[in-house]
């Protein structure tokens, strides 16, 4: 824990230097509100399976916020460090490199929380659209399903951050990962709001859980006995992305100290 | 002019042999590039699931604008962002030799020596798509269409061009605001679909602040012949003034940055 | 133990494909590719003490980088036994991590965004260093290195040599009994080497640390080193004193003159080898146990006003060690 804590104060440093930098990157998470854009002007006609003009800007507003919380790009950071050599460095430290690149991933958590924090409290003040269920009890269960995505989120990222130990373009498969993990989390649309049996096929999916499930936690969509249910397969695949992860990793290890650094 | 384009040739040619070492590089270019167009029919395919038009546009005619947006995505990451990375590096570690010592009218060019030609294959699959709504339509473009789209074409990667660099030259007062010019993705990103179907005021800066309107858009308009004449020549006015002004102020800034440092 | 570090007829292979050079090599292996077996290592053994301040040898491609990372655990051996501090490396367990240390020329652990001591905090914690021994590291390796003032700038704005010594500083802190140093003094210039090499000899003489190095620079390894083991395409050639080899190789020494009258060939070619000669200056190249009589000899018979005894340089004993495979099998 307490490399933990001294790898993430080291990161935080990095974030305070580069704070401009951070927050343009805020700014540039803008995909929800093309699409939120793009659903606004469908729904002037009319709700869209019970979507309305309401609903779309809460959905995508909440989208942005969990977005923010929970999304991973410290993969182009071990990507780089792989290429360069410097994970010769960390293999020789006694401590396992998943404690770093989880404080650096998490490293700017708060700063946009910091942001996002006031920023919400402004817009639920003057959006008259916007309707988040923000009751204290929904608030606490919001922000554990929060860790609950962030993790699932990091381990997969990491994982495939890993395969850079057999191939060049781990980014790559990042990329093709970042096509799937945002339509069939509910990040560019709604769930709901696929057709019948697509929806059903990615409700088994982990992906779910990284963004719709808090997402319509924070709208208040959910009773009390689905939060529960949620809340439990959430945790179930974080356990479940915590042993395949360490299983490549074992593997990645085995095959870096046979070709070499 | 002829001896920068060679000296580019050079530089792209020993580009394509190192590229052609990492076969699986190719291979992952190739995918995802077969990827994106599945990524966003899917999207497109839910709006149209929902509403029979998207701003105006029906399916085939939004694939066009689709198509476009993969054509410029595709050329700016083939030549514009293997740049990006370059330059803002230098700027940050304050090697920026490599572009003060190349001669001045140079410089500019000197911004475009890196270059990702994996990307090409978006490029392909943009045009892909556009083919596919023409023929999905059965709409044959007529010279006059095509001639117009070929003209706007090159004036919107000029315009995307100089917006990076004007963003860009910003790096040399403010280090840390390197990324500056990713803002200007974001807006980019509004040209997945028709101007159209986004609200009035944001129709009217996509169009007359940051130019995304022009890229694809009003080039995907020209070819249904759905485009006036005078946003064709104004694409073309609008990267020839972009371009002046962007080369200016980045040699004023490379100008300013190598008298201040030591 | 007797021997702190051993290693038993290690070898290491690999498979890398073929490239060729040109476009249609490059198309060609863009289709198929060949494979073939490196050698890096082969058949090595040897036995350090500790507190012995070792030297690997070699050109290029020799192997001694891939010595190093075996040794320090972070590829395993295609046969062979290493043991390190009683450890097998490979297994690179937390106590034998902490143990040991590996420095690479040019290669940065430390954090390029932020103050050298952001990353020695963060080694501090991962290397579970006391509070107390944390302050005394500190203020050793400060004084030694000279830190006063660097430690607070960023690591991207410092100059190569500041930003090796503080690379130095951060490796040390945990006070490791091993140090790995893969061409350390590489890109520095002269001063900064010869201080490099100073702190890694006092290191050594206040805690009998033990250092192995490779080194592009004959410099770094005369200063440093008694015992060398030179590699060449992955064999041990030699394992022993760098004096003696010098020796063995070279049987020869320089007596370089400078004289008040006009010298010519002739003149001084029956005292030795001739190796140049000008108007006023000659160098000869004498048998070693020659050497003497022969320097005076010339005095007798030579009108000299200077006159210098001096070993070949190192680095072209160990270069025509190489380009003529003298200890080669």
């Amino acid at each position: 824990m307490k490399k933990f804590l001294a790898e993430f104060r080291a990161s935080w440093n990095l974030i305070i230097e580069y704070r401009v930098m951070v927050l343009i990157w805020m700014l540039t998470i803008v995909l929800p509100l093309i699409m939120l854009a793009v659903w606004l002007s469908i729904a002037e006609k009319g709700a869209v399976q019970g979507y309305d003009r309401s609903t779309f800007i809460s959905y995508y507003l909440a989208a942005l916020v969990v977005r923010n919380f929970t999304g991973m790009w410290f993969i182009w950071e071990m990507d780089s460090e792989m290429r360069l050599g410097a994970l010769s460095f960390r293999l020789l430290k006694p401590m396992d490199p998943i404690v770093h690149y989880l404080a650096y991933a998490c490293s700017s958590k708060p700063f946009r929380v910091l942001i996002l924090g006031p920023a919400s409290i402004v817009a639920l003040v003057f959006l008259p659209g916007l309707t988040w269920a923000v009751d204290p009890l929904n608030i606490a269960v919001f922000v554990v399903s929060l860790a609950g995505a962030l993790l699932i989120l990091f381990l997969m990222q990491y994982t495939i951050g890993l395969m850079g130990f057999w191939i060049t373009r781990s980014l790559s498969v990042n990329d093709a990962w970042f096509f799937t993990y945002s339509l069939a989390s509910g990040y560019l649309i709604p769930l709901d709001l696929f057709p019948p049996g697509i929806r059903e096929f990615l409700w088994y999916l982990p992906f779910r859980y990284t963004m719709s499930f808090p997402v319509e936690l924070l709208m208040g969509r959910l009773s009390g006995a689905e939060i529960l249910q949620g809340i439990a397969i959430q945790w179930v695949w974080v356990a479940a992305m915590y042993g395949i992860n360490r299983w490549v990793w074992r593997r990645g290890l085995r095959h870096y100290s046979a070709v070499g650094a | 002019m002829i001896r920068h384009l060679k000296v580019l040739a050079i530089y792209y040619r020993a580009a394509f042999l190192s590229q052609m070492e990492y076969r699986a590089n190719f291979a992952s270019s190739l995918f995802l590039s077969l990827l994106w167009p599945l990524w966003v029919v899917s999207l497109l395919g839910v709006f149209f699931y929902h509403s029979p038009d998207l701003g105006g546009w029906s399916f085939d005619e939004a694939l066009l604008v689709v198509g476009l947006y993969d054509v410029f995505i595709g050329l700016q990451e083939t030549i514009l962002a293997p740049n990006i990375g370059q330059v803002t590096d230098h700027i940050r570690k304050g090697t920026l030799d490599f572009v003060l010592v190349k001669p001045a009218n140079g410089q500019v060019l000197a911004t475009l020596t890196a270059c990702n030609l994996m990307r090409l294959s978006d490029v392909m699959i943009g045009f892909g798509l556009i083919a596919a709504g023409l023929y999905r339509m059965g709409h044959v473009p007529t010279f006059m269409q095509i001639l117009t789209f070929i003209i706007m074409i090159p004036a919107g990667m000029i315009t995307m061009y100089s917006i990076w660099l004007m963003a860009t030259s910003l790096a040399f007062w403010f280090v840390r605001m390197e990324n500056f010019g990713e803002i200007f993705y974001a807006f980019y990103e509004t040209g997945r679909f028709p101007v159209t179907v986004y609200s009035r005021w944001l129709r009217f800066v996509l169009t007359y602040i940051v130019p995304v309107a022009f890229l694809t858009t009003f080039p995907a308009a020209t070819l249904l012949g759905k485009l006036s004449l005078y946003y064709v020549f104004g694409s073309v006015a609008i990267a020839a003034i972009l371009f002046y002004a962007s080369s200016r102020f980045w040699n004023y800034a490379i100008r300013f940055y190598s008298s201040a440092s030591s | 133990m007797k021997f702190q570090i051993s290693v038993k007829q290690l070898s290491k292979f690999y498979e890398v494909h073929q490239k060729e050079p040109g476009f249609w090599g490059s198309l060609r292996a863009f289709v198929s590719r060949t494979y073939e077996t490196v050698r890096a290592v082969e058949d090595v053994s040897f036995d350090i003490r500790e507190g012995e301040i070792v030297g690997f040898l070699g050109p290029n491609g020799a192997g001694k980088t891939t010595a190093l990372k075996v040794l320090s655990g972070l590829l395993f051996p295609t046969s062979g036994e290493v043991s390190v501090c009683g450890f097998r490396s490979f297994d690179r367990k937390p106590e034998f991590l902490r143990q040991i240390t590996l420095v690479m020329g040019q290669k940065n652990q430390l954090i390029w965004d932020l103050p050298a001591s952001e990353s020695f905090l963060v080694n501090r914690a991962v290397y579970e260093i006391s509070h107390s021994d944390y302050l005394d590291s500190m203020k050793e390796l400060t004084e030694l290195l000279d830190l006063g003032g660097v430690l607070n700038k960023q690591v991207r704005k410092l100059s190569l040599g500041e930003r090796m010594k503080c690379e130095l500083a951060a490796a040390l802190l945990h006070r490791p009994r091993v140090l790995f140093l893969d061409e350390p003094t590489i890109g520095l210039d002269v001063t900064m080497q010869a201080r490099v090499r100073d702190f890694l000899l006092e290191y050594n003489r206040r805690h009998g640390a033990t250092i192995l190095l490779t080194s592009h620079y004959m410099a770094d390894v005369v200063a440093l080193c008694k015992r060398v083991f030179v590699i060449d395409h992955g064999h041990l050639v030699y394992d022993g004193d760098l004096e003696a080899l010098v020796e063995r190789i070279s049987p020869v020494k320089y007596i370089r003159l400078v004289t008040h009258q006009p010298i010519g060939a002739a003149d001084l070619s029956r005292f030795g080898e001739l190796r140049s000669v000008e108007a006023f200056k000659a160098t000869l190249a004498v048998p070693r146990e020659r050497t003497s009589a022969v320097a005076a000899q010339l005095f007798q018979l030579l009108a000299i006003e200077d006159v210098t005894i001096e070993d070949p340089e190192v680095e072209e004993i160990i270069g025509r060690i190489f380009t003529e495979r003298l200890l080669s099998k």
